[in-house]
């Protein structure tokens, strides 16, 4: 028996002789049209490459800055003037919040459901509670700069379990709360 | 010394210009590469692609290049790692589209190999493709192109202690890969 390395000298050569009928000549080389330049040309451009891309980036961040100035001029200082917003409880809190509240189920089994509060910073009273729709719950509170309007976030599981890992459908939907303090009606909560 | 490289049929003397050395070194060379690469790739096109790259490569590093990393040393270099590039974007392409593992090596694997390769030839061929690359590609350089130590050592970038060790592991790993299939 060969040694292995004569086996792969034997082998290679058998693999030399194949590729030679495979092939028997190169196809003509293609080479740039322009010459090819030394290194101190090719330097200059990948040094502007180099600083063009962070200024590039530097331009967008710069421009994007002013358009968020200016977008944020329009929205909260015309549209939603500050003027409007309601008068602040002690230390600058807000006079109305709208908190969850636990309702029913239980966290560890994924059927907690949130209810809703609805509640005065000054007097620390409760204005109202509102229940969640069945096999719904409350996830979220946003609020508006007029203190009067919120934006609570629910999510409705179509077989009343809220683990993201089981088979049931969760749903995602907004509800609008409007606060009319001192009215007979003082919280109300509608679908926007 | 030649310029080009220490082979007699290349002018000796001062550095050609860039399109004159890198056209002479592909009229003396481009064959042998080109089959080369199909012996490594299975795919004569692909093995074109890739020398026609490594000239390419060349012709812009013209002057750039400086003794010993000869011109030919730097298209064997490239050729060597073009073929490594290509080979890892096949098998990337290949557990993309959930393609089979290869089990035979193209070019030998096929009907007229079949005729013109021996059984034995063909079994040694295979367990070299099976071999990691560094060990597969010393192999091709000692063994396919005959190279010597050195030689394998410039072209691929490491010491001749490694291409002395990898080319001993490659054996004996070839020796147990062989043992077991027969």
């Amino acid at each position: 028996m060969n040694s292995v390395e004569d086996r792969v000298h034997a082998a290679m050569s058998a693999a030399a002789d194949l590729a030679a009928r495979e092939i028997h000549s190169a196809p003509p080389l293609r080479l740039p049209s322009e010459p090819a330049v030394g290194a101190r040309h090719r330097h200059a451009p990948r040094r502007w490459i180099r600083w063009a891309a962070p200024l590039a980036a530097a331009v967008v961040v710069v421009a994007l800055a002013i358009a968020l100035v200016l977008i944020k001029d329009i929205q909260n200082g015309r549209v939603v003037p500050s003027s409007t917003a309601a008068p602040a409880g002690p230390g600058g809190v807000p006079r109305y919040y709208v908190a969850l509240k636990r309702f029913a189920g239980n966290v560890d089994d994924y059927t907690q459901q949130n209810g809703i509060v609805v509640g005065d910073s000054v007097t620390g009273k409760t204005l109202a509670t509102f229940a969640p729709p069945a096999r719904t719950t409350f996830e979220s509170v946003t609020a508006a700069a007029d203190d009067r309007t919120f934006v609570v976030f629910a999510v409705t599981s179509s077989s009343g379990s809220f683990d993201v890992r089981a088979k049931a459908t969760l749903t995602g939907s907004w509800y609008e709360v409007r606060l009319a303090p001192g009215t007979a009606d003082p919280a109300r909560v509608t679908l926007p | 010394m030649d310029f080009l490289d220490n082979d007699t049929s290349l002018r000796s003397g001062p550095r050609p210009k860039a399109d004159e050395g890198v056209t002479e070194l592909y009229a003396a060379h481009a064959v042998g590469l080109i089959r080369l690469g199909f012996v490594m790739l299975g795919d004569r096109a692909a093995a074109e692609d890739v020398v026609q790259d490594a000239f390419l490569g060349l012709y812009r590093h013209w002057d750039r290049l400086s003794d010993p990393f000869t011109p030919l040393t730097y298209v064997r270099s490239s050729v060597l790692n073009g073929c490594r590039a290509a080979l890892r974007n096949r098998a990337r392409r290949d557990r993309r589209d959930r393609t089979a593992a290869r089990d035979g090596w193209p070019p030998f694997d096929s009907a007229e190999a079949a005729v013109l390769l021996s059984q034995e030839h063909q079994e040694v061929l295979s367990a070299v493709r099976k071999l990691a690359h560094r060990q597969r590609e010393v192999l091709m350089l000692r063994y396919y192109l005959g190279l010597s130590t050195d030689e394998t050592a410039r072209v691929m970038g490491i010491s001749t202690g490694t291409v002395k060790s990898a080319t001993s592991r490659a054996i004996a790993a070839l020796g147990r890969t062989l043992k077991e299939e027969s």
